[in-house]
């Protein structure tokens, strides 16, 4: 059996050389990236003023003076999609990285210290991840309020949880290490060993994860706009405009369709590159 | 096994008696007085001294605590006041959609996910397996009122096969107007279902004792059944019931596309009306299920995989 | 021995990958193996025995590619077979045990169900009935309490018991033919012999044939009849075990002798001799001899000849044509020796 095993396994290493070279991760960086300027771009790109109504136009279908169509009162479409994304990609980064930060601080620093410390957060973070993510979401906004503020904390809320829990756990495997027990021979202080020398190599996998959380932040976010307990009119995100062609889409579809379309592209961005940091590994040795 | 049991018990009491206390942190953290905004802001100060006596908000907040576990373990969960109706019976009513919903959904996810699966993992590497990679990514990327909203611009608005929205009892009545907001919660989940199970397949069918019982001339379809798929399907399994908060959560959101009254839809109306207690409850109870529903999956692991309940990692 | 071959494999080649930069595993391999008989094959890890083993049962990684002439088994050709036909012949014909016992049982399952589920399935028995026959067939390995045992899951038996399981499976059906990869290897020496020595008394009771592979030429030469010596994919000398222990032919059969530690040395510091160099590895690609390369035998033209055995006794053949008895007489140490544990063929 050992035999076959060995036979195999060379073949394979020989094989791989052949592979193309990390595509998800080019193709990723492709989308994601065009979305991200399409959204900085807006106010250059967009041909008309978002929020501009004109009800003589309104409900057309998507042509060349309206690429994705008018909204019920006749408002750009395009135009909209840009600056709703503008929120929402704003929002799902400030979020995503602002839950990371706290997150893999408190569990690198929980894991290092142990104790009563270590003890507390995690049982916090194992009772937040307890909840419905979208659950505790709403808990938050019916205290907070409604808006785009709301469903920020509640994300942060939850979202910090998953991130103390993933860096604890790697800091507990890395205390034990020869340059983590360096530090503590060399005489170095906590601080010093934790944040120069232990978070640099959490953040890594943290960061791989973070393509999966970008993700369904953004899906959740969208979600409380969608229920109008998210970004409030008139400003508009892909959330609120789905939710605003609801009733028209047997008659105008593309107002439904296309932002949701937008969205699932970003989605799948996000996804790309998440496989192809798991993948190629190698490559990203340096993160 | 009851060792084992034991110590998996106590964890999951300790894990709600840590939500109940959670949820109960928050909505006490609520800015305001709260019986003003839930009365409004015509109420007179003696209407909202003789609500807040009722509800004990004026007594200390250790006390408080103690009141609502013990409202929580006799299930008597006080009064809602946006709905003028005690939130047992309101809950009570509202439950069965929203399981149905979650179910259905589940059973879509495992139909479609189980067989993407295992032809993945059968033709790991394989353009087919690359088709399902990208079809269960894109997914996993389309957010549920979305696909919602589009599954019934096709088949309920265009091919009028299902209605648009609404709920109906009864077992044809459920099928009928669940069918499309769990084919959309599904279809979220289904990106899970697929990358864990064949994953586990894929590591499944390396091992030899797959190449064992085929060296014992066992057909390719008994061999994934019998074998291959029993010892695969427990990483599913735990998945499933990590992920029973994010169904509950796709809940809220396509009970309001799909104008299904269920305990989602209540959720939400309840944060709208900011309904305190309501908000309380359904988060603890939406919590209990995913603690206790974790439970379950661990405690049938160790039934299925006689190495867990040992503690022994068996090489 | 025997006159009437069981099994007979003729120019069997297995490859990995397409076909302009293939790498060849097996090569030429030509073999047959009496009804009753025990045959050996062995050699060092990568030599190509555990597949060509597994040819018996046309069970290939799905990399691989397996060609040969014919691989005529009591009558049929395998290499014929359609996958239902192949399925019957794994299930009734050819009985396969693993190296490892451990990895080769389902975990989930307790082993007498796997037996059980062998013998429903494959022997049509039904469920009562395949219980007893379990039970029988765990009494008839050797394992004491076999009610017990029947309950117990594989983590919960030693290696050598599991072992013993793995053998009561693949004999369950009544095969033609017991295949058995590197069966003691996972195992400590005294469950070895026992595992050995319940091979044989199996054999004698039911008179099936066995193809025992190993790297270890003691365990060859306990239980074997005959033995084919493998070297870089080929079968580089074949013959009685007898013959081949007191006369090896082929210089890497010589090494591969000198390399086990003898009765006299035992308890005395004596350092074998290993084989000097490493062995051809996969997708190398080698002309003439793979054994040229560590052979001190070897002249110029063992880089072109034909790997073809030829007679060199009574149903004694060698692949090497250089060395004879007179050479081997001569005493000169022909083999290449390396005083360190290096190169141990394991």
């Amino acid at each position: 059996m050992a035999d076959v095993g060995v036979v195999v396994e060379k073949f394979a290493r020989r094989r791989r050389a052949f592979r193309v070279k990390n595509w998800e991760l080019t193709l990723g960086l492709v989308i994601v990236g065009l979305l991200v300027v399409a959204a900085i771009l807006a106010p250059v790109i967009a041909p008309y003023n978002p929020n501009a109504i004109n009800i003589l136009h309104a409900l057309e279908k998507p042509s060349w003076s309206h690429l994705m169509g008018t909204d019920f009162v006749g408002r750009d479409l395009f135009s909209r999609v840009l600056y709703g994304l503008r929120v929402d990609l704003l929002v799902v980064a400030v979020i995503t990285y602002v839950g990371l930060a706290i997150g893999v601080t408190v569990g690198t620093v929980a894991g290092y210290l142990g104790g009563w410390f270590d003890a507390v957060v995690g049982r916090i973070a194992d009772t937040v991840i307890s909840f419905p993510f979208i659950v505790l979401v709403l808990a938050v906004i019916a205290i907070v309020g409604p808006g785009l503020k709301g469903v920020a904390i509640g994300i942060i809320v939850v979202g910090w949880a998953l991130y103390a829990r993933l860096a604890r756990s790697e800091m507990l495997a890395m205390k034990e290490q020869p340059f983590m027990l360096a530090t503590k021979a060399l005489g170095y202080s906590n601080t010093r060993a934790i944040f120069r020398h232990a978070l640099p190599n959490l953040v890594r996998s943290s960061l791989v994860y973070s393509t999966v959380d970008v993700v369904v932040n953004m899906l959740v976010l969208a979600g409380m706009s969608y229920l109008g307990l998210g970004q409030q009119a008139p400003g508009a995100d892909l959330g609120s405009i789905i939710a605003g062609g609801q009733e028209y889409l047997l008659n105008a579809w593309w107002i439904t369709t296309i932002p949701g379309a937008v969205l699932v592209l970003f989605g799948i961005g996000v996804s790309l590159i998440g496989d192809g940091l798991t993948n190629g590994e190698l490559s990203m040795a340096t993160i | 096994m009851l060792s084992y049991v034991g110590r998996r018990v106590g964890i999951s009491l300790v894990q709600l008696v840590g939500l109940a206390l959670m949820a109960f942190i928050l909505i006490h953290l609520a800015p305001g007085n709260e019986v003003r905004t839930m009365l409004g802001s015509r109420a007179t100060p003696a209407q909202v001294r003789a609500v807040s006596n009722s509800l004990g908000l004026n007594r200390p907040l250790v006390t408080q605590f103690f009141t609502f576990i013990g409202h929580l373990l006799t299930v008597h969960f006080g009064q809602s006041f946006t709905f003028n109706q005690s939130i047992s019976s309101l809950i009570s009513e509202r439950a069965l959609p929203s399981a149905a919903l979650i179910g259905y959904g589940t059973l879509v996810a495992l139909v479609l996910g189980v067989p993407l699966a295992i032809t993945g993992a059968l033709r790991a590497g394989k353009p087919l397996d690359h088709g399902i990679r990208i079809f269960t990514t894109v997914s996993f990327a389309m957010p549920t009122f979305w696909s919602g909203l589009v599954l019934a611009l096709i088949f309920a608005l265009k091919l009028h096969w299902l209605p648009v929205s609404g709920y109906t009892g009864g077992f044809v009545g459920i099928v009928r107007s669940l069918t499309l907001p769990a084919i959309a919660l599904g279809l979220s989940l289904l990106a899970v279902v697929v990358r864990t199970l064949r994953s586990s397949v894929r590591q499944v069918l390396s091992t030899e004792y797959v190449e064992a019982a085929q060296a014992r001339g066992f057909s390719t379809p008994r061999v994934l059944a019998k074998h291959v798929v029993r010892n695969a399907i427990m990483p599913t399994v735990t998945v499933l019931a990590v992920n029973v908060g994010f169904l509950i959560g796709g809940t809220v959101v396509l009970e309001q596309v799909f104008q299904i009254p269920g305990l989602g839809s209540l959720l939400f109306q309840a944060v709208e009306q900011r309904d305190y207690p309501l908000v309380e409850t359904l988060a603890v109870l939406s919590g209990g299920v995913v603690v206790l529903l974790n439970l379950l999956a661990d405690l049938l692991q160790a039934v299925v995989d006689p190495r867990v309940r040992l503690g022994a990692q068996g090489g | 021995m025997s006159t009437s071959p069981l099994l007979e494999i003729k120019e069997l080649r297995i490859a990995f990958g397409r076909s302009h930069h293939s790498a060849v595993a097996v090569n030429n391999v030509s073999l047959d193996l009496g009804v009753g008989e025990v045959v050996g094959l062995v050699g060092e890890s990568g030599s190509g025995k555990s597949l060509t083993c597994r040819s018996v049962i046309r069970m290939m990684p799905s990399s691989g590619l397996m060609t040969a002439t014919e691989i005529n088994f009591d009558g049929r050709d395998i290499m014929s077979l359609s996958p239902a036909q192949l399925r019957e012949h794994r299930a009734h014909n050819v009985g396969m045990i693993f190296q490892d016992p451990f990895s080769c049982l389902d975990p989930t399952k307790r082993i007498g169900e796997q037996i059980a589920e062998t013998l429903r399935v494959n022997a049509g028995l039904a469920s009562a009935t395949a219980h007893d026959r379990a039970l029988e067939l765990l009494r008839s390995v050797n394992i004491d309490k076999p009610e017990q045992r029947y309950r117990a899951y594989p983590h919960e038996l030693s290696g050598g018991m599991r072992q013993r399981v793995m053998i009561a499976i693949a004999v369950s059906a009544k095969p033609k033919l017991l295949v058995a990869d590197e069966p003691t290897t996972a195992l400590d020496v005294t469950t070895q012999a026992q595992i050995l020595t319940l091979i044989k008394q199996l054999r004698a009771e039911t008179g099936m044939s066995v193809l025992l592979v190993s790297h270890d030429f003691g365990v060859i030469a306990q239980v074997c009849d005959r033995v084919a010596v493998m070297y870089g994919g080929y079968v580089v000398e074949f013959g009685p075990v007898r013959d081949i222990c007191t006369r090896p032919q082929h210089p890497y059969t010589r090494a591969l002798l000198e390399s086990i530690p003898s009765m006299e040395s035992a308890g005395r510091h004596v350092r074998r001799a290993g084989i000097l160099g490493q062995p051809p590895s996969l997708g190398d690609v080698v002309e003439g001899c793979p054994f040229a390369s560590r052979c001190s035998f070897a002249t110029p033209q063992c880089r072109s000849i034909e790997m073809t055995r030829r007679t060199v006794g009574e149903g004694h053949t060698s692949a090497c044509p250089f060395v004879g008895d007179d050479l081997v007489s001569q005493g000169a140490g022909p083999i290449g020796r390396a005083d360190s544990t290096e190169g141990d063929a394991s």
